[in-house]
């Protein structure tokens, strides 16, 4: 072999060991200073995410927090997830050191845990509602009232207890009367109302052991509202990011998939009045 | 030549990208005929730092993973056709020489198996969640570390195939011609065999280097902030498809730059053949 083509060669690894030493190096870093402070300093509120590693799903809003977060002058390692049932599983395995998160969510991992603890919880409420089309409005006024007699005959609290353990609907909806819900509705097939869901977000929308079963506080919601709109339940399993572009396309008649109500979201999409009480926590190791 | 130092050189260009966003605003703002025309452009010219950002990890990922798998993936070539010629004297030696030569035939070809058989989805997936649930030894801290382990180790099966073919395409003559000169195996490999085999390697694996720029999206499911992933949070987040398109052209951009190295390095390595 050529000499030119040894140190071309050389050269090329030398790069490499170059980039792998700063690529993967930045971590190991880290890592050094997180066991030294894990005793001294308990992440109790966003201030204290400088430095750490922080877990988020991707286009939510917690992610959206944190991009206002960083814009801001705060510098720490994102860890964008698909999937929120990941950001545990690196909170458990210890390459994050916090899950910024849903409160909803946090409670079904920090109930009866030893692993997981709730360090935080956010003054803003951020409660969550059905989200549908601009152009759906009449169908938006029919699950309203539908939500509104869940509440009224009881329903709403019955489910609640069976998902949390508690009424996390409780205070949200004061409903003295029977509503009478519309019915000049339509829907995008006759007789069905589609659901946009993203499961995978326990404990609103998951599935049984088996993986075949949608089950959650959203999934007997939705059946129930289908049960009083006379209509047939589909749930189309759709990933988070793409969840809002599906219903823009008309996939689904309505999003019931812990929707946060937003002022964005407000503007591009009708949102119901909140059903479910949250806000977002932040979720630490035990 | 006259050197003209660095910072005037970049207050130079400065100048000129100023000029240019002035030159864009001007038709922005102005409402004229192509004026939406241009707020788009605007948008788009104010996506690229973060979308060249997140090439970065693309691009370290992709070289340091197909560089890694050459090496390996050179053993495991040489392993799958790895022989013994049959004899028929057998004494112990030979027989232990046997074995060993086709446990590691055995071995190479089980590896290549298993690694071009199963997703790189998935087993980026085992190597980042399930090998540390199943004992802590394993838990990979670093996100670019456990992607740069699952791409070598996957992109290794690929190219020794590659590799295996390059070297079986060189007639058998010349290393029968090479032993009988004297040279021993592992000498006429390298002097005769492999030199003459880089040259055909070099298509196969500009096109399997390509195929690994553009898979590198599927980090995206350990958290690592990719090219990919970071147009699809720009499109969910400000709710624009536009951004797809300075995505693409950075990932023409990458492709091009490496089709045209490759390109060079056949014409070089011609002159063996």
């Amino acid at each position: 072999m050529k000499d030119h083509a040894k140190r071309a060669i050389a050269l090329l690894l030398a790069i490499v060991m170059g980039t792998l030493l700063f690529a993967c190096g930045e971590s190991d870093e880290t890592n050094a200073t997180t066991i030294q402070a894990q005793d001294a300093i308990v992440i109790d509120s966003p201030a204290k995410f400088e430095g750490k590693k922080i877990s988020v799903q991707s286009a939510t809003t917690a992610s959206d927090s944190m991009e206002i977060l960083q814009a801001n002058g705060l510098t720490c390692q994102l860890f964008p997830y698909k999937k929120v049932t990941q950001c545990f599983d690196d909170l458990l395995l210890g390459r994050v050191d916090a899950v910024y998160v849903d409160s909803v969510v946090a409670g079904h991992y920090t109930k009866d845990s030893s692993k997981f603890v709730r360090t935080w919880i956010s003054d803003e409420a951020e409660p969550m509602g059905i989200c549908l089309q601009k152009s759906s409005d009449k169908l938006a006024a029919a699950i309203e009232a539908a939500i509104d007699t869940l509440n009224y005959n009881g329903k709403m609290e019955e489910i609640a207890k069976k998902n949390f353990g508690t009424d996390e609907t409780a205070g949200l909806r004061n409903v003295t009367e029977q509503p009478v819900i519309p019915t000049d509705f339509t829907t995008v097939k006759k007789g069905v109302l589609a659901v946009g869901v993203e499961i995978g977000y326990p404990p609103m929308e998951y599935t049984t052991d088996d993986g075949k079963t949608f089950i959650g506080f959203d999934i007997d919601l939705a059946n129930e509202l289908g049960d009083l709109l006379g209509l047939e339940v589909e749930f189309v399993n759709t990933s988070w990011e793409g969840i809002f572009a599906g219903l823009e396309k008309g996939q689904y008649d309505c999003i019931i998939s812990s929707v946060s109500i937003t002022p964005e979201r407000l503007e591009k999409y009708i949102i119901t009045e909140p059903y479910i009480a949250n806000a977002l926590c932040i979720v630490t190791a035990a | 030549m006259r050197l003209t130092p660095a910072c005037v050189v970049i207050s130079k260009w400065g100048q000129k990208l100023d000029n240019l966003w002035a030159w864009i605003d001007g038709f922005a703002d102005g409402g004229g005929e192509h004026a939406a025309l241009f707020v788009e452009l605007r948008k788009i010219i104010g996506w690229l730092p973060a979308l060249i950002e997140a090439s970065w990890i693309t691009l370290a990922l992709t070289v340091t993973s197909v560089v890694t798998a050459l090496v390996f993936s050179v053993f495991l070539a040489l392993g799958k056709i790895a022989r013994v010629q049959s004899q028929r004297t057998k004494s112990i030696g030979q027989l232990v020489t046997r074995g060993i030569t086709t446990a590691i035939r055995w071995i190479s070809s089980g590896y290549v198996f298993f690694f071009r058989g199963t997703p790189l989805l998935m087993q980026l997936f085992f190597i980042y969640f399930t090998l540390p649930l199943i004992n802590p030894v394993f838990n990979i801290k670093s996100r670019f570390a456990a992607a740069w382990i699952a791409f070598s180790l996957n992109i290794a099966a690929y190219l020794a195939e590659i590799i295996r073919a390059a070297i079986q395409s060189i007639p058998k003559g010349q290393l029968e011609a090479a032993r009988a000169v004297g040279l021993s195996y592992m000498q006429s490999m390298r002097l005769i065999v492999l030199p003459q085999a880089y040259k055909r390697m070099i298509p196969p694996v500009c096109n399997e280097f390509i195929m690994v720029l553009k898979d590198s999206s599927l980090v995206s499911i350990i958290a690592l902030t990719d090219l990919t992933y970071k147009t699809t949070m720009l499109a969910s987040n400000k709710a624009s498809s536009l951004v797809y398109l300075p995505a693409m052209a950075i990932y023409l951009v990458m492709t091009a730059f490496f089709t045209v190295i490759f390109n060079r390095a056949e014409k070089k390595l011609g002159g063996y053949e």
